[in-house]
């Protein structure tokens, strides 16, 4: 009980430090957010050019101004099935950090929404699963007026070892 | 009594103030000074007499110590200052404190310790512990440091247990070389040669090691090092050595008769073990004793911006004064050359002393006093002097580098252990034979008849007799190195002087990123007016306008970055001149196409694999003695000719030794038995010879410590693959060996072959591609139902389909109506095919972005005419990918 205690306030305190500025987005009909601050801007869709023998999710990489970037798609990503490119469908660029640098990269959605303030008591820990569904990436899930928005965690979406690992089980 | 007692006091007082003052200010490799101080240990030593007979024996100590070390021409008995400081400070206290006698502390061996008054003289087993507790901090970082190394090791042989990964061998012997090295430079032979005896077992064994064996080193490894770091009893190594030894020599059908006599010489030295601990003190002990330890110390950074500005203003001077030090050696005479080193060891001395710095600068001062002498023509710059000199260069420049990394890390920066070795060998050179002031000619005769007996040393020449070919060649010395033959005209070093500007090169990689973009935007904006109905002509004038600009502006960007290859050239001299030293072979050295300019960053990468090949080429190429070139109808003088210049858009250099060539019936043989090959038949000279850069191969029957564990070559072609480029070797047996690296002018810009693959792209180096032709039906010739194979002059190529390696669900399947690409790496030809070519395009390389970097048969992007990535195919890992 006490253990649980403490795990909770720890909680509610790394909560706090997610209150702040989203951008929300649409994949299938969940609502997600991702940290403004992480989110270099939002581009159209473009040609990707494929990358052999890398996961599917990895769409390949795309010209940004002249950097190359990859792309990949949230879609695939979290097992949800693939959908058509419409109108709406964008690439979000978002500047990732890893042990060593920052990174960017694009990452492939439905449609973005807004930008929303959600404050600190809006904000809940992500429920637990199990096995069956990966949280790792999950910051937390924010309860806004009309919807719950998952709070995403951008760094860890394609941590380095997965990174590794796509560039070698791909081998 | 009392009174007595205060009186000797006082008069000491001032005595021992002198000498403290004296002991600081002091340059430790005058004679003179270290007279006087000992002088004033004397006297000290006689005030105290009687009546504090611990600390007069002390002094005295002390004052032999000097007294001794000022001998210097011997060397090896100098003070070891740091025990004299001590027993100072001793009687400093006895002064200052009004102790008695046997209150002040002092170091081991100077005075009988309080409680046993009579102990024995100051002998040389006290000096041994004295150097002994020098080295304890050189001995602290090398077992930290080790014992990091050991988990690694475990790691590696348990990997390796697993899954026979040769690749995680390859990172276990490099950890043992390391190993070995380290313990080797302080002095722990006995874990050096059981660290070489593993590795002889490595290589010999390397098909069926028994894990078990290098787990037994790794936990007698563990042993040494808690061991050291205790300072207990080191492990016995007899059995682990003998157990090394028998599994060497235990019977196996492949295990060759002529490596026998390399596993049986090593278990001597090893077997010496039990005691390693004493080794290092005894072999260090000349060099631990020369300095005060607070020179070894580790020191801190005070002022990070003004020492980052002393780091590459003496990386220039250190630039200079080789250049300088080749000409000297060629031209001892010339004076010019002997101030400018001169200058530039003062200057270092001067700033890093401000900064600090205390190694640096006192290495500097010690440099810059030998080189006094050779100025004032007190020292003729030969010999030792040479030596000392070049390793005290080498020194400087290590330091520099440390310090570099101390900086960038944010650490202390700490003195590396050789510095005590070269102080000794340049105090050593200061004492050498001084030649009468005037330098008659009479001088001058004997040092020419001396090089001329000299036969091992070829870069000792006269230039007096045939200052026309001094042993560093440049008939080609353009832009790059104006010092011809210095001893000509006596002012060789003059040149006009460039303005230059040191810019920090983000700015300039931003400037070329930024033009990089502007090459694209324009691409794409000509190739959308070229789309467009009704052009006007006025557009189309300002766009062609805009081309010209534009493309001027990336060669300008580009040409920023290229600097000439001189520097690491320069380099190889230096390099062939050791070599040649240790190897007993005369070698002569051309270099030609110095003012060839290439990328910076290349110009730097190039440095290890032209090491790397040119110790290959003295090692193996050059015939072992000037008797055997005879016999063979050669020159004595062995020749490696390096020269870099322009071929279709490429750099080549070539690395040519008129040696031995390649012996391709030895490599095959060797290439067989390791299984890497079946047989060589079919197989072109080239291909034979690209087999010597497989990872741990070698032909050498023996192994030396210039080269031999075949670990060398994989550098040099792995390096130059990174570069993009190419080796490719030809070779006559007897005649001689040609090393050819071909290089993209810069690693920024590729030359590619865009093909079509279905509905992607991809981008080919031009540099790997031989031919293209659409195979017909017949050609294609099926092997067991799997691999295809097409013929390409008179050789059977394997073909493989590009959109399957890839998985292009789109492309075309049928040979016939597609087109086979022939392409080269490391001299292996396969055949590739691909739907169709799209022609050629130049374009800036780019990274697939983090993480993405390692995606096998790609080795970057690149932005296509129409603004899309296109991807680069890597050769060598489609190769890989297509064999594995």
């Amino acid at each position: 009980m006490t253990q649980a205690d403490t795990k909770n306030t720890e909680q509610d305190e790394s909560l706090a430090g997610l209150a702040g500025k989203y951008l929300t987005f649409l994949l299938e009909d969940e609502s997600y957010g991702i940290e403004i601050l992480k989110v270099q801007e939002i581009i159209g869709m473009q040609t990707i050019t494929r990358i052999p023998r890398t996961p599917e999710y990895v769409k390949g990489v795309i010209n940004l101004r002249g950097k190359v970037i990859p792309v990949i798609d949230l879609r695939l990503r979290f097992g949800i099935e693939a959908a058509e490119v419409s109108r709406k469908t964008c690439i979000i660029v978002v500047q990732v950090s890893k042990s060593d640098a920052s990174v960017t990269m694009g990452i492939v959605v439905d449609e973005v929404s807004e930008v929303l303030e959600i404050s600190s008591n809006e904000i809940e820990p992500a429920p637990s699963f199990g096995t069956r569904v990966e949280t790792s990436f999950i910051l937390g899930m924010a309860k806004t007026e009309d919807s719950v928005k998952i709070l995403l965690d951008i760094d860890r979406i394609m941590s380095e070892e997965e990174m590794d690992a796509l560039a070698k089980s791909a081998g | 009594m009392t009174n007595q007692v205060h009186a000797a006091k006082e008069k000491i007082r001032p005595l021992i103030e002198k000498a403290a003052e004296q002991i600081v200010m002091a340059d430790f490799s005058d004679p003179s000074e270290l007279e006087s101080l000992s002088e004033a240990f004397f006297s000290v030593s006689g005030e105290l007499g009687d009546e504090f007979p611990r600390c007069a024996k002390a002094a005295r100590t002390a004052a032999e110590m000097l007294h001794q070390g000022d001998g210097g021409a011997q060397g090896e008995a100098a003070p070891d200052l740091q025990a004299i400081e001590q027993v100072l400070s001793g009687l400093q206290s006895l002064v200052e404190k009004d102790s008695a006698d046997h209150e002040p502390g002092f170091p081991d061996g100077f005075a009988p310790a309080p409680q046993a008054h009579d102990s024995p003289d100051a002998g040389d087993e006290n000096q041994d512990t004295l150097a002994a507790a020098a080295d304890r901090e050189i001995m602290d970082e090398y077992i930290a440091q080790q014992e990091a190394v050991i988990p690694e090791i475990e790691e590696r042989v348990l990997a390796f247990e697993e899954d026979q990964d040769t690749e995680v061998l390859k990172e276990l012997k490099r950890l043992l070389h390391t190993a070995k090295g380290e313990a080797g430079v302080i002095g722990l032979t006995g874990i050096a040669d059981v660290c070489h005896k593993l590795e002889d077992y490595i290589h010999h064994r390397e098909a069926d090691l028994q894990a078990d064996l290098l787990l037994e080193f790794k936990d007698w490894f563990e042993q040494t090092v808690l061991a050291l770091k205790n300072d207990t009893e080191l492990p016995a190594s007899e059995n682990l050595v003998g157990a090394l030894k028998d599994a060497i020599e235990s019977p196996v059908d492949d295990v060759e008769k002529k490596d026998a006599p390399c596993g049986e010489k090593e278990p001597e030295p090893a077997e010496k073990d039990p005691e390693p601990e004493e080794k290092p003190a005894e072999e260090d002990q000349g060099a631990g004793q020369d300095q005060p330890e607070g020179l070894m110390s580790p020191a801190e950074i005070e002022d990070p911006e003004i020492t980052a500005d002393f780091i590459s203003e003496a990386n220039e001077h250190f630039d200079i004064s080789d250049e300088n030090l080749l000409i000297l050696e060629n031209d001892p005479e010339n004076e010019e050359a002997v101030a400018s080193i001169f200058r530039a060891f003062h200057t270092i001395k001067g700033t890093s002393s401000f900064l600090g710095l205390t190694p640096i600068s006192v290495l500097a001062h010690k440099a810059e006093n030998l080189l006094d002498e050779v100025r004032r023509k007190n020292l003729d710059f030969d010999g030792e002097v040479v030596d000392a000199t070049f390793n005290a260069l080498d020194l400087l420049k290590k330091m520099n580098k440390d310090l570099e990394q101390a900086l960038a890390s944010g650490e202390m920066y700490v003195p590396p252990q050789e510095l005590p070795g070269v102080f000794e060998q340049l105090k050593k050179a200061l004492a050498g034979p001084a030649k009468s002031s005037s330098g008659g000619d009479s001088g001058k005769g004997q040092k020419e008849s001396r090089d001329r007996k000299d036969s091992g040393q070829a870069e000792e020449k006269t230039p007096q007799d045939n200052s026309g070919q001094p042993s560093v060649q440049e008939p080609d010395s353009g832009s790059g190195g104006g010092q011809g033959p210095a001893g000509a005209n006596g002012t060789g070093s003059k040149k006009t002087v460039r303005q230059t500007m040191k810019i920090d090169p983000d700015r300039i990689d931003h400037l070329l990123e930024t033009i990089g973009e502007l090459v694209i935007v324009e691409s794409i904006v000509s190739q959308e007016a070229s789309g467009l109905e009704q052009g006007s002509r006025d557009l189309e004038r300002n766009l062609g306008q805009l081309k010209k600009i534009t493309r001027s502006l990336q060669d300008i960007g580009m040409s920023m970055r290229l600097i000439p290859i001189d520097s690491t050239f320069r380099k190889m001299g230096r390099l062939v001149r050791d070599l040649s030293k240790k190897s007993g072979k005369k070698i002569e050295l051309v270099m030609e196409g110095r003012e060839t300019e290439l990328d910076k960053g290349m110009v730097e990468m190039l440095g290890d694999p032209l090491v790397h090949m040119i110790r290959n080429s003295v090692d193996h190429g050059i015939e072992e003695t000037p008797e055997d070139r005879k016999a063979a109808g050669k020159d004595p003088t062995g020749t490696i000719v390096l020269r870099a210049y322009h071929q279709g858009g490429n750099i080549h250099i070539d690395i040519t030794d008129d040696g031995r060539g390649l012996d391709r019936d030895a490599i095959a043989a060797k290439a067989i038995e390791r299984g890497i090959i079946t047989t060589q038949e079919n197989m072109s000279d080239e291909e034979v010879f690209a087999l010597i850069f497989e990872p741990g191969f070698s032909t050498a029957k023996q192994i030396t410590d210039v080269s031999g564990r075949g670990v060398g070559m994989d550098v040099v072609k792995s390096n130059i693959e990174g570069m993009r480029g190419n080796v490719r070797i030809s070779s006559e047996k007897g005649r001689g060996s040609t090393f050819t690296l071909v290089l993209p002018l810069t690693m920024a810009i590729i030359d590619g072959m865009i093909v079509r693959v279905g509905s992607e792209r991809y981008i080919l180096p031009l540099l790997s591609i031989i031919e293209s032709f659409q195979p017909t039906g017949d050609m294609i010739t099926t092997v067991s139902g799997k691999g295809e194979t097409v013929p390409f002059r008179n050789q059977l190529l394997p073909m493989f389909r590009l959109y399957s390696l890839f998985s292009v669900a789109d492309a075309q399947t049928d040979p016939t109506s597609a087109l086979v690409v022939v392409i080269e790496d490391a001299g292996r030809q396969i055949a590739l095919m691909v739907d169709e070519l799209l022609g050629q395009n130049q374009t800036v390389i780019k990274n697939l972005g983090q993480g993405l970097k390692d995606v096998e048969g790609i080795a970057g992007a690149s932005i296509m005419p129409d603004g899309t990535p296109g991807l680069i195919v890597d050769v060598n890992g489609v190769v890989k990918m297509a064999t594995a």
